[in-house]
């Protein structure tokens, strides 16, 4: 495993949203590269661009200007399918309000992504329960979301996006709608399956506890890079 | 302030309202548009049926319209006239004389009605001179005859040429006159067309030997509304002698159709609210679920209950109000536009051709009363389709409230885990639908009832014609009947079947063919002791008649025709008493017979039958085979064979195979609809009427449909967009908004099939009695006043088919705009 292979590079990426006649510059021509096993947390005030530039990673948003390459190929200018494809077989997304499918069980969320990808059953359900039981959550498979605390839930939307074995894993202030318990269970859990498994994640994030166990603390700033830190191992 | 705040939350989810407002509007719309439809039917069918001849009003004495006879000629017409001139809600007014009469040219006879009008003053009341297609109209100053197409046809004659004229005249004597015949008239209407001959009315005057006589004065009024008023006020004030009669007492057929689209409509015009009121229960309600937390607050910060109900339900009036304005707006439009344009429905012509006074082109009406009503009903169904809602958002937790809970919100359940065979989306589809119950419940029921209303209506409609035309074809033709080319226009005896021992050995060989039964038909003059009628004579083997009709079921006096009764003859009611005969009674009948000479017999009567149909009653007359093949000189030889099926529905068939078996030269096969035109018209007619009713119904539960689809995408809308950051492809969401509604529409069917068969079911054992709409109306053979609904699978399951087909395809609609959704603005979406 190569600490150095570059997962996912930004050229001078800007993105400007129109609200009524005026232009709002989310990102101003940013550049980043994220390496393979980054623990990078994206920081700065409301507004500074940190989701939008989560959003840019991952293939949700397109950028206005510049270039994104991800796993080598670039995206920038790629097709709704083609981003909808790539999204499935690169990139995990971990939300502030989990947003897990209401109708499927905990097992149904986390084999979902693997079921789009064409994995077959009998190794869809191995993956998922090893994955549910490696979080803490053995004997919850059969609930639906409604029947979860707030930690559950989070901790099966991380078991989901990790299932497909994606390149990156962009969570989006993960911990907010946790108390500080719970919270600080994820985090424990993403570092471990960050150290174990070298999966990639890069957060965005109000919370301190989030940033403390940062290796990469990325500091943004209307839309612009303000600071790019590595702490020592 | 509370109307303001209701005010702002319509304007604020403008989707939403969109939604709520195209619902209503467009089921009002479709309610209006087919009121409007029906109500220019009939008033189409009522004013040319009346102008042409029958007149908004008649005046006669007393008994003359149920047996018209001389003996009941007004001696003093001119003070009458005066008197009816002087009302003023009476437009026009004109005397007729009128008698029977029978015309002949050449070898050729009918019996008319011939009737004598003042050609200045009649143009006044009626436009059957308009309808004049060969020739020129009448003049008060010439000799001379109008005569029906059918009639100018059946004799054989064109305007220009001459025919003779034989009756009765007032004394009792013979009149008769030889008249050139000026010109024919086509209206269309069977009664009109097949036997009325029109003259000047001094001609027939003179011609019956009654000067100054006048039987009836037909009125037009000014506003053909006031018909009741008009006949109350002359009734008084011409006092018992007279009867001052409607159009709908001299036109029975035409009132009892009128009628009956009346019941269709407003059963059609309650499935149609049922199915409005759905559409705007969901938005509604959704509106409420959605703004849970709203509400919750508002409660938390101190807005008493009962102010919140009432915020919700002036949301909901205003939601009405605005779907009163588009919905009156657009069904009016079109009204009013096809009002002017006419709907061409030249396509069914068939179907439409005898409908009495009905044309290819229908102008629906536009009528204030009709729409006020209309949207009174819409909205106040609005404004109860809220209430629930309504009450439930007053009846929140605060506390739950605020953090997004409805106290009654489903749960979900322990899931079993999936069994992945099924496809991830059509259970994600399936588990929707079971999510939101209230929802679910709503769309299906909806749809369901939507369902049941189809077979319903269909199932009625069914068993209704079906029971209309089994009466018919069991009183007197079977379903089918052999016969000479060219029989059935003049029942000329001397187109007779030769051998029909064979024939009939043959056509019981048929499968298919229940029974067979030789007979003769003529036409005749059958006379008591005072008066004379013609008549259709029937010969009968009793026997093998008794399994092709049922006529002899029906007998209310006396007994049936026995083998070998040859001396006796069994009678209609109304014939007894227009001949004014009772059982034991001779009757003297004569006919043209197969040698042309005059065939005359002495009968006594044995029987006296009733069937629900007047025509029948009043105009035949049964004798055994023998006897009628004696009278008309035909020795072995019979006029028709009748068959019976085992199975009316495999008709064609039977037909292919009795052609194949019974072709011969010269022989024809008539199925029941070219033997009964009038009834076989009237049910094909209907059909066109309930495809139409069924095609704006389709229109309004697809938007339904359509708009409780977009609701459940809209309130799923982060849903979706973090199914696509999961990487699910667009078309992928596309197909299962199109699973959910393939999903809850098989349910909506199953459950308004099961519901609508089983009701149709029960009722088509128990029976519909509808004798109170059809009461006085006894004009259509075989028109029975207790319905038995029928499922018949050829027009039942069309309906839903073609409702699960548009379902789907008004769902790809919102499908579509599901999948095209930003995926980062759909997860922000609260």
């Amino acid at each position: 495993m190569s600490a150095d292979k570059v997962v996912v590079r930004l050229e001078q990426v800007a993105r400007v949203y129109r609200q009524n006649s005026l232009a709002v510059h989310a990102l101003r021509g940013i550049s980043l590269e994220i390496r393979k096993g980054d623990f990078a947390v994206l920081v700065g005030p409301s507004g500074s661009g940190k989701t939008t530039l989560l959003n840019v990673i991952g293939g949700l948003d397109t950028p206005t200007a510049g270039r994104i390459w991800v796993a080598g190929t670039e995206t920038g200018r790629m097709s709704k399918s083609k981003l909808a494809e790539m999204r499935l077989r690169k990139i995990g997304f971990v939300f502030q309000e989990f947003n897990l499918i209401p109708v499927l069980s905990a097992l149904e969320n986390v084999e979902f992504v693997m079921l789009l990808q064409g994995i077959p059953e009998a190794e869809r359900r191995v993956r998922s329960n090893a994955l549910l039981k490696e979080l803490g959550l053995q004997g919850l498979e059969h609930r639906r979301p409604s029947e979860l605390s707030g930690g559950q839930q989070q901790r099966v939307a991380v078991a989901r996006a990790i299932a497909a074995e994606p390149i990156i894993v962009l969570p989006d202030e993960p911990t907010a709608n946790l108390d500080s318990k719970a919270g600080g269970a994820l985090l424990d859990l993403m570092r471990r399956l960050n150290e174990q498994k070298g999966v990639t994640f890069v957060f965005s994030t109000h919370d301190p506890m989030v940033v403390e166990r940062a290796r990469r603390v990325v500091r943004l700033k209307d839309g612009e890079i303000e600071a790019d830190e590595r702490r020592p191992e | 302030m509370l109307l303001g705040l209701a005010w702002r939350n319509v304007l604020r989810n403008r989707r939403r309202t969109a939604i709520t407002v195209s619902s209503i509007a467009i089921g009002l719309a479709a309610m209006t548009f087919l009121w409007g439809f029906i109500d220019g039917m009939n008033r189409q069918m009522i004013v040319n049926t009346t102008r042409f001849f029958a007149g908004d009003v008649q005046v006669h004495l007393k008994g003359y319209h149920d047996d018209p006879t001389l003996d009941l000629t007004i001696p003093e017409s001119g003070a009458v006239l005066r008197a009816v001139r002087g009302d003023p809600a009476v437009a026009a007014a004109s005397v007729r004389m009128e008698g029977k009469a029978l015309a002949s040219r050449g070898d050729k006879s009918r019996g008319v009605v011939v009737a004598g009008v003042a050609p200045q003053e009649e143009a006044k009341v009626t436009v059957l001179f308009e309808a004049v297609v060969e020739g020129g109209p009448l003049r008060a100053d010439e000799t001379g005859i109008l005569l029906g197409e059918k009639l100018a046809e059946a004799l054989g004659i064109h305007a220009g040429e001459e025919l003779v004229l034989v009756g009765q005249a007032y004394d009792g004597s013979v009149a008769s006159g030889r008249y050139p015949v000026r010109g024919v008239f086509r209206t269309k209407i069977d009664e009109l067309d097949g036997y009325l001959a029109v003259m000047s009315l001094d001609a027939v005057r003179e011609f019956f030997a009654a000067p100054g006589g006048a039987t009836a004065i037909a009125l037009r009024l000014r506003d053909r509304s006031e018909i009741a008023p008009v006949r109350a006020r002359l009734a008084t004030s011409m006092g018992e002698r007279y009867e001052v009669l409607g159009w709908p007492t001299l036109l029975p057929m035409v009132a009892v159709s009128v009628r009956f689209h009346e019941v269709v409509t407003y059963v059609v015009l309650l499935m149609f609210l049922v199915v409005v009121a759905a559409a705007v229960a969901n938005p509604v309600l959704m509106a409420v679920l959605e703004r849970t937390r709203e509400f919750g607050i508002m409660l938390a910060v101190g807005t008493s209950r009962g102010r919140l109900l009432r915020l919700v339900l002036q949301e909901a009036v205003l939601l009405g109000l605005a779907g009163l304005a588009a919905g009156n707006a657009l069904g009016l439009g079109l009204t009013a536009y096809f009002g002017r344009a006419g709907i061409d429905l030249g396509a069914f012509e068939a179907g439409l051709r005898t409908m009495p006074g009905l044309s290819d082109f229908i102008y629906p009406v536009v009528r204030a009363d009709r729409s006020l009503i209309l949207s009174a009903i819409v909205l106040a169904t609005a404004c109860i389709a809220a209430l629930y809602p309504a009450v439930n958002a007053a009846r929140l937790e605060p506390v739950e409230a605020i953090r997004g809970r409805a106290r009654a919100r489903a749960s979900a359940g322990h899931g079993a885990a999936a069994s992945t065979r099924w496809p991830v989306f059509v259970l994600i589809a399936a588990r929707n639908i079971l999510r939101n119950r209230r929802r679910t419940a709503i769309m299906v029921g909806g749809a369901a009832f939507s369902v049941l209303a189809f077979v319903f209506v269909f199932g009625f409609f069914d068993g209704f014609f079906d029971g209309m035309v089994e009466n018919s074809t069991r009183y007197l033709t079977g379903h089918v009947q052999l016969e000479r080319a060219g029989f059935r226009k003049d029942l000329a005896p001397e187109l007779a079947l030769d051998k029909p021992a064979e024939l009939l050995t043959r056509l019981r060989s048929v499968p298919n063919v229940a029974a067979a039964a030789p007979r003769v038909q003529a036409q005749a003059l059958a006379s008591s002791a005072t008066k004379s009628e013609g008549i259709v004579l029937i010969g009968i083997d009793p026997l093998p008649e008794r399994s092709v009709t049922f006529i002899h079921r029906t007998i209310v006096q006396g007994k049936a025709l026995d083998p070998g009764a040859d001396r006796e003859i069994v009678i209609g009611r109304k014939l007894a008493e227009r001949l004014r005969v009772r059982l034991g009674e001779k009757v003297v009948v004569m006919a043209q017979a197969a040698d042309g000479e005059l065939g005359t017999a002495a009968y006594r009567v044995s029987g006296i039958f009733a069937t629900e149909s007047s025509t029948f009653d009043s105009a035949i007359a049964y004798v055994t085979l023998p006897a009628a093949q004696s009278l008309l000189a035909l020795g072995a030889r019979v006029s028709t064979v009748n068959i019976r099926l085992g199975d009316r529905a495999a008709l064609e068939r039977t037909m292919e195979d009795l052609r194949r078996l019974a072709a011969a030269p010269g022989l024809v096969l008539a199925p029941w609809q070219e033997l009964l035109p009038q009834l076989d018209e009237m049910v094909r007619f209907n059909r066109v009427v309930s495809d139409i009713i069924l095609a704006v119904f389709l229109l309004v539960v697809a938007t339904a449909i359509m708009n409780t689809v977009f609701m459940a995408v809209a309130e799923r809308t982060r849903e979706f967009g973090v199914l696509m950051a999961l990487g699910t492809p667009p078309g992928a969401i596309r197909r299962m908004v199109v699973y959910e509604t393939i999903v809850l529409m098989t349910l909506a069917s199953l459950l308004g099939y099961g519901i609508g068969i089983a009701l149709v079911e029960y009722f088509g054992r128990q029976g519909i009695d509808l004798s109170g709409f059809f009461q006085g109306y006894a004009a259509i053979p075989g028109l029975t006043g207790i319905v038995y609904p029928k499922v018949l699978v050829a027009t039942t399951i069309p309906p839903g088919v073609a409702l699960l087909i548009a379902s789907v395809l008004v769902s790809l609609y919102p499908a579509a705009k599901a999948a095209r959704l930003d995926p980062v603005a759909a997860i922000r979406h609260a």
